[in-house]
């Protein structure tokens, strides 16, 4: 067991410090340095405690802190007390730090009971790591979906920052504008959009000064896009801002109206063909009709007052009209045909089809007493067989109403290997088209000349049947007077004949 | 109607033309009717010029609209165009109601319209409502 308090050596066994005779003479040095020393590094520690309490906003208990920062700061000054002992013996001075670094220690405990719990919940520096590169994994798998959700999407993405440079562009930008994607990073958007939509865009949300691009949800309708090319491209636009690690940027959803606007134009000059060709139909159907109206009513009137050769006048008049009526009517179906029927390519010899035509046009032939002169190596041709008969029915029957001005006319039919393009042509001995009216007669119910009786829509035809074969058809002099239809077919439509060199 | 008013007919269907001409003479309108078949020629007629140059001037125009070489909407702004030409009024004959033609037809001022088929009743009107403004146009010459 322990000895009574009694029993334990009173001081007179011991020497008083600073007699310096009663210790070891080394001894004194000892105790001033490690004194000090400790003095010194328990300073330290009260100072790093209160610089990192005063630092840090988050500190979960400062006055702990604050408790024991004053523990170290008072045992630090005992041991002061303690150095100093050897020359002057401060008894006082040391309880009452012993007293202060009691109560400060004792406040430590006091708050360290609470604040245990809560220490050891903290993570530590492990489980903090840990946590970052989660954090940092989930990061990048969220910057790799919001970019995949941006290539995916069906507008075009582009991101502008705050400086109205490109940040991102999504492949729909890449496919439209022409431009790689490292083109576009960091370029000026105005590269894109060059109107002052672009500069407006920035300058009006203050994005371009300021340090975050703000964009008002809103949309730019009708704008015009600058492809790579320097092509403009209709486009919408649709404005976000959108939050980003780097600070705020401005989303551009880019609509692309290209395809759009080329179908509705198409559209447009479609229905403006189909009303013009509403038009002209109304007025040309309606003409037989007013002479029919018309000589129906005078000839009863006739009859009555026995006029018989004029009431049989009236009644060739009606005839006719109706002859005319009926011809226009075929004829705007053949035209409508030509233009809604699929076609049947095959391979058509064109000397048959010019037979064909010539027996069918044969009493017209007779009656103009014209000759069809049909020239040595006409082609093989991939063609609609009954579109190319509609061709040379028209141009031969034409050649001969308006190209036979004397008996014995000859109707030339021959073909030539040009520029990568087969030609064929009718040439009459007529009067020739006029130059004002070479593009104008191809275009429905032009008539050449004012002796003409047919539709008007012949030509049409023609020109129609050309367009579907990725052909052409013009009118030139032909030489040595008169005029000659030319149309040509694109080199590739010709089959080549065993035999003949192309 | 006034026996002394000449009219021009311009109408390239002969048979719209023969039916002009059976309708004046159907009610015994005695007039002068004159007729070619184009703008062009409607132009040298009025202008009495080349084969025209012995032809009295005409105190009305019956402009047919569909027309080879000129269309009657040009002629009719020839006409209009001309200092010399632009007091003859212009009646517009047309098979088509089409609101279009009368409204572009006005525009280059044509004074008045008939729907084909002719009906004699409405071009008498016509020619009745022109007389009015012959009568204005003379008083303020005066």
């Amino acid at each position: 067991m322990f000895a009574s308090l009694s029993e334990i050596p009173g001081p007179q066994g011991f020497s008083i410090r600073g007699d310096s005779s009663a210790w070891p003479s080394g001894l004194d040095t000892l105790h001033v340095v490690s004194n000090l020393a400790t003095f010194a590094a328990l300073m330290a520690i009260s100072a790093v405690l209160v610089s990192v309490v005063l630092r840090r906003k988050d500190v979960h208990s400062p006055k702990l802190y604050g408790a024991l920062a004053l523990s170290t700061l008072s045992c630090g000054a005992a041991h002061l007390v303690a150095a100093i002992s050897i020359w002057h013996s401060w008894h006082l001075l040391a309880d009452i730090i012993g007293l202060v670094t009691a109560i400060a220690l004792w406040s430590s405990v006091v708050m360290l009971v609470p604040a245990l719990p809560q220490a050891f919940a903290s993570p530590g520096p492990i489980a903090i790591a840990e946590r970052l590169s989660h954090e940092a994994l989930i990061h990048q798998r969220n910057d790799a979906l919001f970019e995949s959700a941006l290539q995916a999407c069906p507008a075009g993405i582009l991101l502008v920052d705050a400086a109205g440079k490109i940040r991102f562009a999504n492949s729909l930008i890449v496919e439209w504008f022409g431009y790689q994607v490292d083109e576009l990073l960091g370029q000026p958007i105005e590269l894109l959009v060059p109107s002052e939509v672009g500069a407006n865009i920035c300058r009006s949300q203050d994005a371009c000064s300021g340090e975050r691009a703000r964009a008002v949800d809103e949309e730019k309708l009708g704008v015009v896009g600058l492809t790579k090319t320097g092509e403009a491209i209709p486009i919408d636009i649709g404005l976000n801002s959108v939050a980003m690690r780097g600070g705020d940027q401005v989303l551009f959803s880019v609509i692309n109206n290209s395809r759009r606007k080329q179908l509705e134009d198409s559209l447009i000059a479609k229905t403006n063909d189909v009303e013009q060709l509403m038009y002209i139909v109304s007025h040309d159907l309606r003409s037989p009709l007013v002479t029919i109206e018309g000589f129906a009513g005078m000839v009863g009137q006739h009859i009555e007052t026995g006029q018989y050769d004029r009431a049989t006048d009236d009644l060739t008049r009606i005839t006719r009209a109706t002859r005319t009526m009926a011809r226009l009517i075929r004829d705007v179906m053949d035209l409508s045909r030509v233009n809604r029927q699929q076609m049947k390519l095959e391979s058509i010899d064109v000397r048959e089809v010019i037979e064909e035509v010539s027996v069918s046009l044969e009493g017209l032939l007779l009656q103009a007493n014209a000759q069809l002169e049909v020239e040595e190596g006409l082609p093989m041709l991939l063609a609609d067989r009954n579109q190319l008969l509609q061709v040379f029915l028209n141009l031969i029957s034409n050649a001969v109403k308006y190209g036979c001005p004397r008996p014995d006319s000859t109707i030339r039919v021959g073909c030539t290997r040009v520029d990568n393009e087969i030609r064929l042509f009718v040439a009459d001995e007529g009067p020739g088209v006029e130059v004002a009216h070479r593009q104008k007669i191809f275009e429905p119910f032009q008539r050449g000349v004012e002796i003409g009786e047919g539709s008007g829509l012949g030509l049409a035809i023609v020109y129609n049947v050309l367009k579907l074969h990725d052909g052409r058809v013009w009118v030139e002099p032909a030489i040595g007077g008169g005029a000659a239809f030319w149309i040509a077919f694109p080199a590739v439509a010709e089959i080549p004949v065993a035999g003949q060199i192309a | 109607m006034d026996r002394n008013v000449r009219f021009l007919l311009v109408e390239d269907n002969p048979d719209h033309a023969q039916l002009v001409r059976a309708t004046f003479e159907m009610h015994r309108v005695l007039n002068q009717l004159d007729w070619v078949e184009d703008g062009e020629l409607a132009l040298a007629y009025l202008r009495g010029e080349g084969a025209y140059a012995n032809r009295k001037r005409p105190h009305v125009v019956l402009l047919d609209l569909r027309l080879p070489k000129l269309s009657g909407m040009d002629t009719l702004a020839e006409i209009k165009a001309d200092p010399a030409l632009r007091d003859i009024p212009v009646v517009i004959l047309t098979s088509s109601e089409a609101e279009r033609d009368r409204l572009a037809a006005m525009q280059s001022y044509a004074n008045s319209f008939v729907i084909k088929p002719v009906d004699f009743k409405q071009l008498s009107d016509v020619v009745n409502q022109l007389r009015l403004y012959w009568t204005v146009c003379d008083q303020s010459t005066l």
